[in-house]
């Protein structure tokens, strides 16, 4: 008898832990959205390096903060060039699906929208944003694969809304972490616009951050984007921080 | 008669002051035609070279919700915008169906941002005349991957007839998008800016790449035989549009009111399709500013010089009486009246006035052909805008001819008047006893 319960609670066991483990087209983009989400609020600092092909590669430092819809029933972020000199000062603003770009010099705002790219980089406005592939994207294809050594789902995404940058989407997804590794942007007609590779990640407070990001233009040969992040805390940010006025008066 | 041979007689007497009097209304006329015309000329080849190439005189956008909710201007092949604006137009004007974007040329490492605008070949015969083409052949329906664009872009991106290049764009549902391209012509600088404002693409294929059908537009390009008058008919359009139960944008008062009345469109509180009218002043006001900017400048300068030969004959005129007064007053006595005084001076200098016209008018044909043929080469500057082919266009309208004749015989005769009645009433007796 006690060898059956043993074998029965071992059998549910079992059963429960591959319950928790089993990934679906189904579950996948939420599970995704959970990992990369927070439920707080999020600060770094990133250094951002743009290659532009003919020219010297340029650097800028950011900071970055950023709250989810959960907080205030809209997302807000906030972004403001700390270097160089001559970019300081400058800051995006994002509210729900409104977009600012601040300039210190002229002491303006100007809308923005989610689809320009910031500081002229290959990375845009909703790029700082939360992720979002349950609500924007469906699954078309799933397959099993790897990415160098880890062991990955390799997942054909095509947009159900009109928010979108890119109408098909195929994302490197890790086995182990669920953490999309790679992602390849495709046009309507099925061309290669962009990649985004994630290969380092850092575990802080139980969750998954980004270390480094590579943007790079498939279009454009020799144009692309490296991002690094530093300083991640995800400490409670005051209020009036998402607000134009204290984009303009840390501007000064 | 017999005070036009005295008169004849008069003018061949003194030919050096005749002449140099007729030359200096010859000199004003011709200025008054020739800046008067090159006004005109100029306007006409902005407006017409605008028109042709990127939004006609009158240009018609539907504006509506796409299937994912975002506002563009998109017409269906069986929006009844076409037949209506057939019917209002009749054979006063063309109607040529577009679709328009903005996109980014890339070769390689190198892009540049441009208007694209899709036509169909067939029905574009103005804009192949307008186009000239250093190489390769106009859009045909054969291959719809073609693309006309201009010599500048075509050299900075280091592009060839037969090339392939990448077209980046995105969806009228704003989705990124790409097409391929094939280089089928090079637009010949010659037009200055206006040669690389816009590249041609077939619209079957410009439509593809923006997700819409190959018969669908986002443009209405209507083209008028008279430029002249673009607002007061895209009112009439928009009324007659209007009186037919036509969804319509509201027509601006000014520009402040044009941008808010298309951020009241987005308010999405409406369905369907709403249709928005601008004429070309509307779409490039400060061409017309220009225009009226030109024009000022030519009737202030013809006031000038028209002031300059009031006074210019009728001090003449003061001079001449002066040293003609033994005479005046020789052929009073002899019997002339004071009338017959006045209408030969008066005669007199019209002779001479209706001299200077036609030297005048010569001067300025002759001047304007000059101007016409020199070749300012202005490059892709603003200026190069109000060139044709690098070329001043005059806009020789015979009406201005006549009318500037006619306004010089009648500034004469005014400026005549006066010298002349004073000399009327020269004394016989005293002019004589001048002679003694």
């Amino acid at each position: 008898m006690k060898h059956w319960i043993i074998t029965i609670a071992a059998i549910l066991g079992l059963g429960l832990q591959l319950g928790a483990q089993t990934i679906t087209e189904d579950n996948i983009l939420s599970r995704i959205d959970e990992k990369l989400n927070f439920q707080s609020d999020f600060s770094c600092q990133f250094t951002m390096v743009t290659y532009r092909a003919g020219s010297e590669p340029t650097t800028q430092q950011m900071s970055l903060f950023s709250r989810p819809e959960e907080i205030d029933g809209e997302e807000k972020f906030l972004a403001i060039v700390m270097k160089p000199d001559i970019d300081k000062g400058t800051g995006y603003l994002g509210q729900g699906d409104n977009y600012w770009i601040y300039d210190p010099e002229s002491r303006r705002f100007s809308h923005s929208s989610a689809r320009d790219s910031v500081q002229d980089s290959d990375m845009n406005n909703d790029d700082l944003g939360t992720a979002n592939f349950e609500d924007d994207y469906k699954v078309t294809a799933m397959t099993e694969g790897k990415l160098g050594q880890i062991d990955c789902w390799i997942v054909d995404l095509e947009a159900i809304r009109e928010n979108v940058d890119y109408q098909n989407i195929k994302l490197w997804v890790g086995k182990k972490e669920l953490l999309p590794y790679k992602e390849q942007d495709f046009s309507l007609t099925g061309t290669l616009m962009r990649t985004v590779l994630a290969p380092k990640w850092s575990l802080i407070e139980g969750k998954y951050i980004y270390r480094q990001v590579f943007f790079v233009d498939e279009i454009r040969r020799g144009n692309k984007t490296i991002l690094l992040f530093d300083n991640v805390s995800l400490s409670s940010l005051p209020n009036h921080l998402f607000t134009k006025a204290y984009l303009e008066g840390s501007s000064r | 008669m017999r005070y036009l041979h005295v008169a004849v007689k008069n003018v061949v007497r003194e030919k050096r002051r005749s002449l140099l009097l007729a030359g200096a209304i010859a000199f004003g006329l011709a200025v008054i035609i020739l800046v008067g015309s090159l006004a005109d000329g100029i306007m006409d080849s902005f407006i017409n070279q605008q028109a042709g190439m990127i939004s006609g005189h009158v240009v018609v956008k539907g504006y509506r919700y796409s299937s994912r909710d975002s506002l563009v201007s998109w017409m269906e092949e069986g929006d009844p915008i076409f037949q209506e604006s057939k019917e209002f137009f009749g054979d006063s004007g063309r109607i040529n169906l577009r679709s328009t974007t903005m996109g980014t040329f890339i070769n390689g490492s190198e892009a540049r941002q441009q208007m694209i605008m899709g036509i169909d070949p067939m029905q574009e015969d103005d804009l192949k005349e307008l186009l000239i083409l250093d190489e390769g052949t106009f859009l045909s329906d054969e291959n719809k991957s073609g693309i006309l664009i201009s010599g500048e872009i075509a050299e900075e991106l280091g592009l060839k007839i037969g090339d392939s290049v990448m077209l980046k764009t995105r969806t009228l549902e704003g989705v990124n998008n790409v097409g391929d391209l094939v280089i089928q012509g090079i637009i010949a600088d010659d037009l200055g800016t206006v040669s690389s404002m816009a590249s041609f693409v077939h619209r079957s294929y410009l439509n593809e790449v923006l997700g819409i059908s190959s018969n669908d537009y986002t443009e209405l390009h209507i083209f008028l035989e008279d430029n002249k008058t673009t607002d007061a008919v895209t009112s009439d359009f928009w009324n007659y549009l209007k009186n037919k139960n036509t969804a319509l944008v509201d027509r601006p008062e000014n520009r402040q009111e044009r941008q808010e009345i298309l951020a009241r469109l987005t308010t999405h509180d409406w369905e369907g399709i709403r249709y928005q009218l601008s004429s070309l002043e509307e779409t490039f006001p400060f061409v017309y500013v220009i225009g009226i900017f030109l024009n000022g400048t030519s009737v202030l300068i013809m006031i000038i010089l028209m002031g300059i030969i009031l006074v210019g004959i009728s001090n003449t005129l003061r001079m001449m009486i002066f040293e003609r007064k033994k005479e005046i007053g020789t052929m009073r006595a002899l019997g002339m009246q004071r009338g017959a005084v006045v209408k030969s001076f008066i005669l007199e200098m019209q002779i001479i006035a209706l001299i200077g016209v036609i030297m005048g008018a010569l001067t300025a044909l002759v001047l304007g052909v000059i101007i016409e043929s020199i070749n300012f080469d202005l490059g892709h500057t603003f200026l190069s805008l109000f060139l044709y082919r690098g070329h001043f266009t005059m806009s020789f309208l015979p009406f201005r001819f006549a009318l500037s004749g006619v306004v010089i015989l009648f500034l004469v005769w005014l400026a005549s008047l006066l010298p002349s009645g004073k000399a009327a009433k020269v004394d016989p007796a005293k002019a004589i006893h001048s002679i003694s």
